[in-house]
């Protein structure tokens, strides 16, 4: 385009787009009094020169990963969505089809480590628990495939892979869950995933009398390049009181398997907030445990700040902060394709995620998870679908992209994972 | 002196500034920015004031976090973008406006399109409403907010060449609709 056209265009458009509508005052005054009644701005906290040591180390960048799936028959649940929804399949009819015409596909590069949580409620024998699983899609003779599943969250960490995994404790005779986390074994000559949870079952008992919170549950919300995000339920001793809420971010190897139940969940080693954003200053100190997390928005994982009502730590809100979140703490976490695109392919679609070398993409819904392989663009119908579990949800998303890391990851993984 | 520069102290904020007042002045200097932006990427007013004051609040929670690295007005963009993100996401924003996101620069008028094109305050803001919203934000970040290459492709997440070639589909789709309309006029 000539040159003058944009500018024509920047003359044009300079002002608008509508003729005497834009920010109203009245708004305007509305945000000001939403502000007066909303929780002030907050400098963040400062933490000692000790985290400012762990900060300058945590430089390290992990490996990127990637992968591809496997080109399957889509499940006939995430391939009759659009038909099923007719106001969008009739929208949508033409641009599908101009975008099929147009499709080519794409050399597949990626393999990809999907962890997942399912959530238990609590019973009488028990607190509220939590069920682990890790699926490893991965090209196979030209297709995107499920090559493994097993149990537990087997998350690559520096050159190997770590399985995160619940060890069941005992408080007050009812069962609690805590999670572990160590190098991965292999399954041939090892205990399975699934076998630590009972190797260490019930091993603690709390005397009752203690005046520091003991946890009664405690759940993965992510894990990524080292770190992961926990949250935690914990009660003061034997007290009736209703439970507090924790959130935590740790590196993963700050959860090893020696770890307690009866340690002070306030008092164990933490990722605090400026650490993780390397915004924290080298003068600064406070020992104030910093509670944050990292949890799932559309398209991206974002940090959150814990705002507590109270000393209890039973009241709180959880704020968005804006900052993205480094590298080194989500790995790879860019979207990109289009939301237009995705909802096109997959109209009730909640997430998704794109692997690093843009050939492949992951959109979640409440059904499972559609796998469709990326090029000029998405290809017309997924070549994998995953269905997911009542009350599941995914706590990794870790590929590998570069040159010969999808064939490792196969051949580590189908070691590590119970089949 | 620009409005990022009359903001340039918000890089060093302390916390016995009214910060109030400080959001207060950001409405006033960038609150149209916002709504505009809101506006072109939903083409729902009422839905624009929603996402601003999300936008607003939003800032004004995150005030110490604003840094350097960017503009405030390209930061301030971003944070809208975001927010509409999120609320395309929603289960109420998709119902009422799925067929909008999705609908071709062809076929029969809508009546809200032909609301738009009422309101609008010329032609070419018509016709860049009726393009798709990857051309569409990308249009309007160049032209009406006169961002660069380099600062739109930071807010949209893409390369400067992605930036460049949405540019050059957005005309030539704006020429398309141009002689559309003049054919049928």
């Amino acid at each position: 385009m000539d040159p003058s056209d944009y500018e024509e265009l920047r003359q044009e458009l300079g002002e608008g787009p509508l003729r005497g509508r834009s920010f109203p005052s009245a708004l305007q005054k509305r945000i000001l009094e939403a502000a007066v009644h909303s929780a002030p701005p907050r400098r963040q906290r400062r933490f000692p020169l000790a985290w400012a040591g762990g900060a300058a180390v945590m430089a390290t960048v992990l490996a990127i990963i990637l992968f591809s799936g496997n080109v399957g028959m889509p499940t006939d649940l995430l391939s009759s969505k659009s038909a099923n929804d007719g106001t969008t399949a009739g929208q949508m009819t033409a641009t599908n089809e101009a975008a099929n015409a147009n499709y080519e596909e794409p050399a597949l590069q990626t393999a990809l480590l999907l962890g997942l949580r399912t959530d238990h409620p609590a019973t009488e024998s028990r607190y509220a628990y939590s069920d682990y699983r890790t699926v490893v899609i991965a090209p196979e003779d030209g297709k995107v495939v499920q090559t493994i599943q097993g149990e537990g969250i087997l998350m690559p960490y520096n050159q190997d892979f770590w399985m995160i995994e619940p060890t069941t404790h005992k408080n007050q005779d009812k069962e609690v869950q805590i999670l572990s986390a160590g190098p991965a074994k292999q399954q041939e000559s090892e205990l399975g995933a699934g076998d630590v949870s009972t190797s260490k079952a019930l091993e603690s008992e709390p005397s009752g009398a203690d005046i520091q919170p003991i946890v009664i549950s405690e759940k993965l919300l992510f894990a990524g390049n080292r770190d992961i995000a926990i949250e935690q339920e914990a009660i003061m001793g034997d007290s009736d009181a209703e439970p507090m809420t924790l959130y935590w971010v740790k590196h993963i190897d700050q959860l090893t398997s020696d770890r307690r139940l009866l340690a002070d969940p306030l008092q164990e080693p933490h990722v605090s907030l400026q650490e993780a954003l390397q915004t924290q200053s080298e003068t600064t100190v406070s020992t104030e445990p910093s509670n944050w997390t990292i949890v799932r928005k559309p398209g991206r994982w974002v940090a959150q700040e814990v705002a507590y009502k109270s000393e209890d730590r039973q009241a709180y809100e959880l704020r968005d902060l804006l900052q993205p979140l480094p590298r080194e703490v989500v790995s790879y976490d860019k979207l990109t394709v289009a939301w237009e695109e995705i909802w096109q392919r997959e109209p009730e679609a909640t997430d998704a995620f794109s692997s690093p070398n843009k050939d492949l993409v992951a959109i979640v819904s409440e059904e499972g998870v559609a796998f469709y392989l990326n090029s000029t663009s998405l290809s017309p119908e997924p070549s994998l679908a995953l269905e997911l579990q009542p009350n599941e949800s995914i706590v990794m998303m870790q590929w590998a992209a570069a040159e010969g890391s999808p064939e490792r990851w196969k051949k580590l993984t189908q070691q590590y994972l119970a089949p | 002196m620009n409005s990022d520069a009359k903001f340039d102290y918000l890089k060093t904020l302390t916390d016995s500034e009214d910060k109030q007042a400080i959001l207060n002045e950001l409405m006033t200097s960038y609150g149209k920015d916002v709504w505009n932006y809101a506006y072109s990427m939903t083409r729902k007013p009422e839905l624009a004031d929603d996402i601003s004051q999300d936008v607003f609040l939003k800032v004004y929670r995150s005030l110490f976090t604003f840094r350097s690295e960017s503009s405030l007005k390209t930061w301030l963009l971003t944070i809208t973008r975001n927010t509409v993100l999120d609320y395309r996401r929603s289960a109420y924003f998709r119902k009422i406006t799925l067929v909008d996101f999705f609908s071709s620069d062809g076929g029969v008028q809508s009546a809200e399109q032909e609301v738009i094109q009422a309101d609008t305050v010329n032609e070419l803001w018509d016709m860049v409403m009726q393009l798709p919203v990857k051309y569409r934000e990308a249009i309007i970040l160049f032209a009406h907010y006169q961002l660069s290459m380099k600062e739109i492709a930071k807010i949209l997440e893409v390369s400067e060449g992605t930036v460049k070639s949405r540019l050059h589909h957005a005309r030539l789709k704006l020429s398309k609709i141009k002689e559309r309309q003049h054919n049928g006029s």
